[in-house]
């Protein structure tokens, strides 16, 4: 990302397709350099991304039943 | 009268070689007590200085010199500046570091305070020439804020802010790490048995990779040689890229999701890439 000069804020956006792996509330460490002809700063976040539980999207009754379920990616 | 270290002053017909920075005694004595000094040259260390306020000590100092002409070119410039960094008092806060860039000398000075004075001196011998001296401050990254917590699949938002003394003139390039484990979710690609074919290699770093197994493998206990993936959504370039991981075998068990780390040479922020390897059982 390239600011201008004289420009000191930015923003950014990132889809989390996953919680942490074996931590259904499970933290990400962000991590943000600015650099300028050759000295930068860097300043950290953490996001918690928090597991979805697979939910039933239908359901019929009778002889014979579906269900179709969907996986929390 | 101007003359360099090195150089010879004739005055009325004496000689002297000028050395060091000591006052030069002409048509006199050299030390001893009571002697005759009829002329006395008072030398000055070729130095250049300059001094600038530092009002934010949050963002640190950098000094650089560099020299025209001192590589390949159509003149020859032999100066080999160096710096030293005064506080106002004349204390030695820093001196510069020579960096080997072969055809530039740069000697970066960090440091922090108030009033610090940069002084470019010229080494013996090397007194003549061009030089530029850069004054910057180091951006200091001052607020990062979010929406925390989110579920997964949804979008995080980051907002920043960061400090800089010449945020005036100087553009920024801001680079954002979202994290080693991005958390894609890409099915294995193809069948068992097929191969996959092999893309061009590039260079990257250290990083992890996973693959999301689907559930109807489960129970086939298949393995897989995973060989390199093509990056298919690359954050920091345009084109795509390509994962180089060491070569391996996956076996599959009950998890879903495998992880495993690759090797190579250069940073990547991938958020969505396709494995290319080949099924053995």
């Amino acid at each position: 990302m390239q600011l201008d000069a004289n420009v000191l804020t930015f923003s950014a956006s990132h889809q989390y397709l996953d919680n942490p792996t074996g931590q259904p509330s499970g933290k990400y460490t962000i991590t943000v350099t600015v650099t300028d002809d050759g000295s930068s700063g860097t300043g950290t976040a953490q996001v918690e991304v928090d597991n979805v539980a697979p939910t039933p999207q239908s359901a019929t009754t009778g002889r014979s039943t579906r269900v179709a379920l969907s996986r929390s990616p | 009268m101007n003359a360099a270290i090195g150089g010879q002053v004739a005055v009325g017909g004496a000689l002297t070689t000028i050395s060091g920075t000591a006052n030069q005694f002409i048509f006199g004595g050299t030390g001893v007590s009571g002697d005759t000094k009829q002329l006395v040259l008072t030398l000055v260390d070729p130095a250049d200085f300059y001094s600038f306020d530092v009002t934010n000590t949050a963002n640190g100092l950098r000094l650089e010199t560099s020299t025209p002409g001192d590589g390949a070119g159509p003149f020859s410039n032999t100066l080999d500046p160096h710096i030293d960094l005064f506080d106002p008092s004349g204390n030695l806060v820093a001196s510069g570091v020579a960096l080997a860039d072969g055809a530039e000398r740069a000697h970066p000075v960090s440091a922090a305070g108030h009033r610090h004075v940069p002084r470019p001196r010229h080494r013996r011998g090397r007194d003549v020439g061009e030089y530029f001296l850069s004054r910057n401050f180091r951006p200091v990254v001052t607020s990062l804020t979010a929406t925390s917590p989110i579920s997964e699949n949804d979008t995080a938002t980051r907002a920043a802010r960061f400090s800089d003394p010449k945020r005036r003139w100087n553009p920024h390039t801001v680079v954002i790490d979202w994290a080693p484990w991005r958390g894609h979710d890409q099915p294995l690609p193809g069948r068992r048995g097929e191969q996959f074919p092999a893309a061009s290699t590039s260079t990257w770093t250290t990083g992890r990779a996973r693959e999301h197994i689907p559930s109807g493998h489960h129970h086939q206990q298949p393995r897989r040689q995973w060989q390199r993936s093509r990056c298919d959504s690359e954050q920091r370039g345009a084109a795509s890229v390509v994962l180089r991981s060491s070569p391996g075998t996956i076996n599959e068990e009950r998890q879903h999701d495998r992880e495993r780390s690759f090797t190579a040479l250069a940073r990547w922020t991938c958020t969505r890439w396709t494995s290319a390897g080949a099924w053995l059982g």
